[in-house]
């Protein structure tokens, strides 16, 4: 007997939607996907967020950095040079004599060994924001700043000539405390500290500036009070200005790349790796057909109505209920095992059962009837109890029976 | 589309190269040529949607019996078709095995055969037919899921039927083939034949021997031939089953839901029923008649039972019983024996049937087969720890109830069967079988 004959040559039949009408069904999320990458990347080159590790260099157009005061500077006539290694700045200094040397180390890389050979490199060393490897090395009397923010200094205070041009600036970044410095100017002092120190550079002929108040040199605080001034005052003393923003490649041993020290093949293998994973997953993961669905029947357990009912005795004490509803089972069982009838009441049957074991009346009595439990223990002693004494008649029956049985 | 795991092989043979150029464009040249390759490969592979499929098997299987199922397959493109075949059914229609290879050549035909294990009673259905073809070179291949309807109707197991032998063996007994001649309450003369050794003497009916010798002979001729009546049970009556498909039938007792018991026992019932000669009607019933099979007799009255019940599963409602009533009165007239199969649990759900009670039993004889729990007897035995005593007095209050509707039941007029899962249906018989003998239908 045959179900159907189905030709499937219909293309009705066919459930799999070809490529090119998936792709049409898709095309819609694909456009949207696109456009979405597309909008990142455009957003992405175009607005490079400010991070704190592109601080103050001198090619960095975000807020924090410090592309618009070296730009500036270069138009002003100063030659400038960037350098992004210790050596490197220390290479450019041809004639120390004519020469600015900002150095600035936002990521803490330099150490104080590093720091010592920055004293006597140029006329004017700058240090933006110098951390305490800085100032211990070059002016060990400062004390390192604490951070500042949202300080607005007046008021010189010094005889910088920069300083004194700029009239107020914006203080925010470290404080400095000169004031056990012999011989060192503190400008733009507050109740934190001093934004500029600067004295003379201990091993040699220049002065030392450590700029504590970072913001003059950065592109956001530029335009605002005398920040350009100072900034432009300091750094375009002299007609060469070398640009220096320490990098991970001043780490001590930071000479060789990590990809040096293993071999070429490593990356494309775990490209390809990645790549094996993705098809592996792609064969594992492509189902052969639909998931069958079937409207499965309805299953309701017959004992929930009974565990419900056995929690609630539990939950509320109801131990004398809970007795009760035992002993009228027991009660139940006695008179169907002694025959007595479903009209027999429950004198008639303590008293046969007391007749047939020979137990007191009044302590079968107690137990079927009369005994309150007083707590859980004494429950499970009464039910183990009547348990026992069906036991015990069933027993007595039977050998009655097998009596009755052999007699005759 | 699909890739197969020589594709993925394929691709972490890319290591040689990779390894060897040391270089990035090695990864990329070689992931170019891997997709190059896979894509011809899938568009060389013999196309899915030109095939032809068949299907043909049985439509009926009872439930727990296996039965073989074939798919026929033609390839109707110019390519080979190879890969992987599934024939999608509904999963409790218990296909092995889940996929098979497929290799047919162009233009040719080939037979799937597969196995079917239902494992729950009703219509299975089958869904679809997925193929996926791999191309020549192994790497990637075309799938296409294919609507092939087909549909096999499992029917109840009628595990029962193993206790109908030894029914209808009593059946036997009752009726009048064999020698219990034993005139009583319900039966009514079937017919005289001669009396032989081991009859019994009260059987003898004198008048009939003495016709049969032409009047009293003279003494020392030989003894007449002695006539014995025999007596039958009744036979056309009626027995009209109503089996419960409602909210109650759904619990699931013993791992066969309530409604399955019930069946069982009309299956057990309505066959001993119909071969002592009683007229078998059944309704499946909620809120609604949900199957009815009225008037079959024989053969065809099984066959049109199991196809009635296949497909009904309990319905989430009440059980209108207002209703029962009028439905037996459309389906007899005369005086019946009305089994209705329910479970009695507490007086609250039972409360309709006790009100519509009196009005079957006040004109027929109503049996109320009901389905106990064997759980609530383990449960009251157990009484180790607080909370399994606790679970002992429920389930003896449970038992205590049942048994009050039980009663009540009773003192309506009714008749009560109540057994385990597995013992109901012979426990039904047993008890139609006793009121056959007792002559009360």
């Amino acid at each position: 007997m045959t179900i159907t004959a189905a030709r499937a040559d219909a293309p009705a039949g066919v459930v799999t939607p070809t490529v090119r009408r998936a792709l049409r069904r898709w095309l819609f999320w694909i456009v949207v996907a696109v456009l979405l990458v597309a909008f990142a990347a455009v957003y992405g080159l175009t607005t490079r967020t400010a991070s704190e590790a592109n601080r103050f260099d001198a090619d960095e157009a975000a807020p924090a950095g410090s592309r618009a005061l070296v730009q500036v500077l270069g138009e002003q006539g100063i030659d400038v040079v960037v350098a992004s290694t210790l050596d490197e700045a220390l290479a450019a200094v041809d004639d120390p004599g004519a020469t600015t040397l900002v150095a600035a180390d936002p990521r803490a890389v330099l150490t104080a060994e590093q720091w010592q050979r920055l004293d006597g490199a140029a006329a004017s060393v700058i240090v933006i924001e110098p951390p305490a490897l800085a100032v211990g090395a070059l002016a060990a009397e400062v004390a390192p700043g604490i951070p500042v923010i949202d300080a607005v200094r007046d008021e010189a205070g010094c005889s910088v000539p920069a300083a004194q041009r700029a009239g107020s600036i914006t203080a925010d970044g470290v404080a400095l405390d000169a004031s056990a410095a012999a011989g060192a100017e503190a400008c733009f002092t507050g109740s934190e500290g001093s934004g500029l120190v600067t004295l003379e550079q201990p091993g040699g002929e220049g002065a030392l500036h450590l700029l504590g108040a970072s913001a003059v040199v950065q592109n956001g605080f530029l335009g605002v009070q005398g920040n350009a001034a100072l900034a432009l005052g300091l750094a375009g003393e002299h007609p060469i200005l070398v640009w220096y923003v320490a990098s991970p490649a001043d780490l001590a041993g930071g000479d060789t790349p990590l990809s040096e020290l293993y071999p070429g093949w490593v990356n494309p293998v775990a490209w390809l790796a990645l790549t094996v994973g993705l098809a592996a997953a792609i064969w594992r993961g492509r189902r052969l057909g639909p998931v069958v669905i079937e409207n499965l029947p309805v299953v309701v357990r017959t004992t929930e109505t009974m565990e419900g009912r056995a929690r609630l005795y539990a939950t509320s004490g109801a131990r004398l209920r809970a007795l009760d509803a035992l002993r009228v089972g027991t009660l139940r069982r006695l008179a169907d095992g002694l025959a007595l009838g479903s009209a027999a009441g429950v004198d008639d049957i303590v008293a046969a059962v007391a007749g047939i074991t020979g137990r007191d009346l009044t302590g079968l009595r107690a137990l079927l009837v009369d005994r309150e439990p007083r707590d859980d223990g004494e429950l499970v002693r009464l039910s183990d109890e009547l348990l026992e004494l069906e036991r015990q008649v069933r027993r007595r029956v039977a050998l009655d029976d097998r009596a009755d049985g052999a007699s005759p | 589309m699909a890739i197969t795991g020589w594709f993925v092989a394929l691709v972490a043979l890319g290591v040689v190269p990779v390894v060897v150029l040391e270089s990035g464009w090695a990864y990329v040249g070689w992931v170019a040529l891997c997709l190059v390759l896979m894509t011809v490969d899938a568009a060389l592979a013999a196309s899915p949607r030109a095939a032809v499929l068949e299907r043909s098997g049985p439509d009926r299987v009872r439930l727990t019996e296996q039965v073989d199922v074939t798919l026929l397959v033609t390839n109707g493109s110019r390519r080979r078709l190879r890969g992987v075949i599934r024939d999608a059914w509904e999963p409790s229609a218990g296909i092995s095995p889940r996929r098979q290879r497929l290799d047919v050549p162009a233009g040719e035909r080939r037979a799937v055969r597969s196995v079917l294990r239902p494992w729950r009673r009703g219509e299975r259905r089958a869904a679809m037919v997925t193929i996926r073809a791999i191309g020549p070179m192994r790497l990637a291949g075309r799938q296409a899921s294919i609507l092939v309807p087909g549909a096999i109707r499992v029917l109840p197991e009628f595990a029962a039927r193993r206790h109908l032998p030894s029914r209808l063996a009593r059946l036997r007994e009752l009726d009048g083939r064999t020698s219990i001649m034993v005139r009583g309450q319900g039966t009514e003369f079937d017919s005289l034949r001669e009396y032989v050794r081991g009859d019994d003497v009260r059987s003898i009916d004198w008048r009939a021997t003495a016709r049969r010798a032409g009047g009293p002979g003279p003494a020392g001729s030989p003894a007449p031939t002695l006539m014995v009546r025999t007596w039958r049970p009744e036979r056309d009556r009626h027995v009209v089953v109503i089996v419960d498909s409602g909210r109650t039938a759904a619990a699931r007792i013993a791992d066969e839901t309530r409604l399955d018991t019930a069946f069982e026992s009309t299956l057990l019932l309505s066959a001993l029923a119909d071969r002592a000669g009683d007229r078998v009607d059944v309704a499946v019933f909620d809120r609604r008649v949900r199957g009815r099979v009225q008037g079959a007799r024989g053969a065809d009255l099984l066959a049109k039972l199991v196809d009635t019940m296949a497909p009904i599963d309990p319905e989430l409602l009440e059980t209108d019983w207002t209703a029962v009533p009028a439905l037996v009165r459309s389906m007899t007239s005369q005086r019946s024996l009305v089994v209705l199969c329910t479970p009695l649990e507490s007086p609250g759900s039972t409360r309709q049937l006790l009100a519509m009670l009196p009005q079957l039993s006040r004109k027929h004889l109503v049996l109320v087969a009901a389905v106990t729990d064997p759980a609530l007897l383990s449960a009251a035995e157990d009484r180790s720890d607080r909370a399994s005593v606790y679970r002992a007095a429920a389930a003896e209050r449970a038992m205590l109830d049942a048994q009050r509707v039980a009663a009540a039941v009773q003192r309506l007029g009714g008749d009560v069967v109540t057994a385990a899962p597995l013992e109901l249906p012979p426990a039904v018989a047993d008890r139609y079988l006793a009121y056959k003998a007792a002559g009360r239908l």
